[in-house]
């Protein structure tokens, strides 16, 4: 009912401003729809985004307490850097699972102290002698680990299940997810990455920044013909299926989400879990968001590029067309978001009437009509937004976004940053990006420059419900 | 003005002194629970995978050294104690850590805080850990 309220307000509020608020004259009449237009813009994604979620219903098979048909699991926890803090509870935890199965430590810091530990808590140790391709390699290196012991006669394994090394699992991480492999088609299940360290950088006081995409968008996709793409960690894969692909994609920074789409061109399905099943970190700071969102986004622009998605319908379906190709276009947002910004101080400045309603009446009706649709948008999204911070966090797709669009252009060479996990040696606060400073200045002068004019302290041509219009 | 709006809370949360960077490896949760060291009964305050705060009657724990902590239907583990503070009310808070490479205490405060045994904290929902505690947030 949400979703459908934003939708009926935004429409009215529209039908509102075309049918008695048009100005007249051809130069003011041309701004004026330029803006209605830009007005309009949100409201084609508001219908899809409340279509695609309506139904977030999850049916997962019951818990089992052996692998299915014998299978074999291996939990793998990749790790390059991360202090004994933060690998020692996800080693420690994963060891503890049930079923029976093997815990690889894929150490790319060739650290010692990991070695013993691994040996204290009975992990296998793994590191390689050549560190290439980030995570992607280390896990690549282990499938080939798997691939020779099963060819020397050795038993196999059958499914891996991925962590990140701040992941911890919960205990029935493996027992709640195993059934899932019944099915022979499916690849993947994905679960959600939840958070333990409050007061991180993206915490809202509810699920954080990705509460929204795991708690609603994610577990919109377990419809057929469409799911999950591959998150990285709180997973386990097929290892046939993993083979059949040629192991995790290495030729993006996103290799989780590339490997996906392998699977999926091949048919592979893939399907997510909607529990909570293992906790980690999120980025307590924002310069390691911004590492992390950047990271995202550039890896999001090479898969764009990399699988030409806008014509990849010949190989997916409708739904996971729809949102594989929204879904990283997504990050060139802040591209959208710096428009936004100058578009109506373009139009405020160029003195044109665009709007016939004077300043109170437009500021209340534009101020019902937006805050239906906040309520509407939060409704629609399962309460799972927190709007200062949102609007707080929206503000960083725009570096993001300048950085995707400079990666389209120059196709430079990316290098796979590791979020850093752990402290630092000096307290420092984060730093404010430099398009955001200039932004503020911008908007700021702008803003005074509008009150000048309505003050009829500097030449101001349009009327203050114009003013109202452009600058609200 | 609702560019501007956005922008100020964007710098605002960029520039917060809460977001800055942390000299701290471990994170801390805040859990309260019933504790045994000493042969005396205290009480849990915070946890981390490297070690406790705890409360206890003033004099009960060393100043310093290797002490046995009980947490809740789990196994002593051997911690120690970096520093006590006395506090108005009598008691004392002391800071305990493991020691470095002690494997086994790491994994039981580990498997307290994220496996949570039965009856541990019953204030929380059956099968919830130590970890989703809210308190301090």
């Amino acid at each position: 009912m949400g979703g459908i309220a934003a939708i009926v307000a935004l429409v009215l509020y529209l039908t509102w401003r075309v049918l008695f608020t048009m100005p007249s004259g051809e130069w003011n009449l041309t701004i004026a729809w330029i803006l209605v237009t830009f007005e309009a813009l949100p409201l084609a994604g508001l219908i899809l985004k409340a279509w695609s979620v309506w139904n977030i219903d999850s049916h997962p098979p019951a818990p089992v307490t052996e692998a299915p048909n014998g299978m074999r699991v291996a939990v793998l926890i990749p790790t390059y850097n991360e202090p004994i803090e933060v690998l020692t509870p996800t080693v420690a935890a994963a060891c503890e699972l049930a079923p029976a199965h093997e815990t690889w430590v894929l150490d790319d810091g060739d650290r010692p102290w990991v070695e013993e530990m691994c040996i204290a808590y009975g992990a296998r140790y793994v590191r390689r002698a050549v560190h290439d391709h980030a995570k992607a390699g280390n896990m690549n290196h282990a499938l080939g680990l798997m691939a020779a012991e099963k060819a020397a006669g050795g038993p196999g394994i059958d499914i891996i299940a991925v962590l990140d090394c701040d992941h911890v699992p919960l205990p029935t991480f493996l027992t709640a997810t195993l059934g899932w492999f019944e099915d022979p088609e499916i690849a993947l299940i994905q679960g959600p990455q939840s958070f333990y360290n409050g007061g991180a950088f993206d915490d809202d006081g509810i699920t954080g920044e990705q509460g929204t995409f795991f708690n609603v968008l994610m577990a919109s996709r377990n419809v057929p013909d469409a799911g999950p793409f591959w998150c990285g960690s709180t997973s386990l894969l097929r290892l046939s299926a993993l083979e059949e692909v040629g192991g995790v994609a290495t030729e993006t920074i996103t290799e989780d989400m590339h490997t996906t789409l392998k699977l999926v061109r091949r048919g592979w399905r893939t399907v997510y879990h909607h529990q909570t099943l293992a906790v980690g970190l999120a980025p307590a700071t924002p310069d390691q968001y911004l590492l992390q969102r950047r990271r995202w986004g550039m890896g999001a622009m090479q898969i764009l590029v990399h699988e030409k998605l806008w014509a990849a319908k010949g190989w997916m379906s409708w739904r996971n067309y729809h949102e594989y190709l929204n879904g990283t276009l997504w990050w060139l947002e802040g591209i959208a978001t710096l428009v936004a910004f100058l578009i109506p101080v373009v139009i405020m400045l160029s003195g044109a009437q665009t709007s016939t309603a004077g300043p109170l009446l437009f500021t209340g009706v534009f101020l019902v009509m937006f805050t239906v649709r906040l309520w509407g948008s939060k409704q629609l999204m399962r309460n799972e937004i927190h709007w200062p911070t949102a609007f707080a966090l929206r503000i960083f797709r725009v570096p993001v976004g300048l950085a995707c669009l400079w990666w389209l252009m120059s196709r430079n060479i990316l290098e796979f940053q590791v979020t850093p996990k752990g402290a630092a040696d000096l307290r420092l606060r984060g730093r404010t990006p430099r398009i955001l400073i200039v932004m503020v200045v911008l908007i700021a002068a702008v803003i005074l420059y509008a009150a000048a004019g309505l003050a009829g302290l500097v030449p101001w041509r349009t009327t203050p419900g114009s003013t109202v219009a452009s600058g609200a | 003005m609702l560019a501007g709006v956005v922008l100020v809370l964007g710098t605002r949360r960029i520039r917060a002194a809460e977001f800055a960077t942390s000299r701290r490896n471990a994170y801390r949760m805040e859990v309260s629970a019933p504790v045994e060291a000493e042969g005396a009964g205290g009480e849990l305050l915070d946890i981390s995978v490297g070690g406790a705060a705890v409360r206890f009657p003033r004099g009960t724990l060393p100043a310093s050294g290797p002490v046995t902590l009980r947490l809740p239907e789990a196994a002593p583990v051997r911690l120690q104690v970096i520093r006590t503070t006395g506090q108005p009310d009598g008691t004392e808070i002391a800071s305990l850590q493991a020691a470095d490479d002690d494997w086994a205490t790491y994994r039981a405060l580990s498997l307290w805080i994220f496996h949570t045994p039965a009856g541990a904290l019953p204030d929380f929902p059956p099968g919830v850990p130590a970890a989703a505690s809210l308190r301090g947030r």
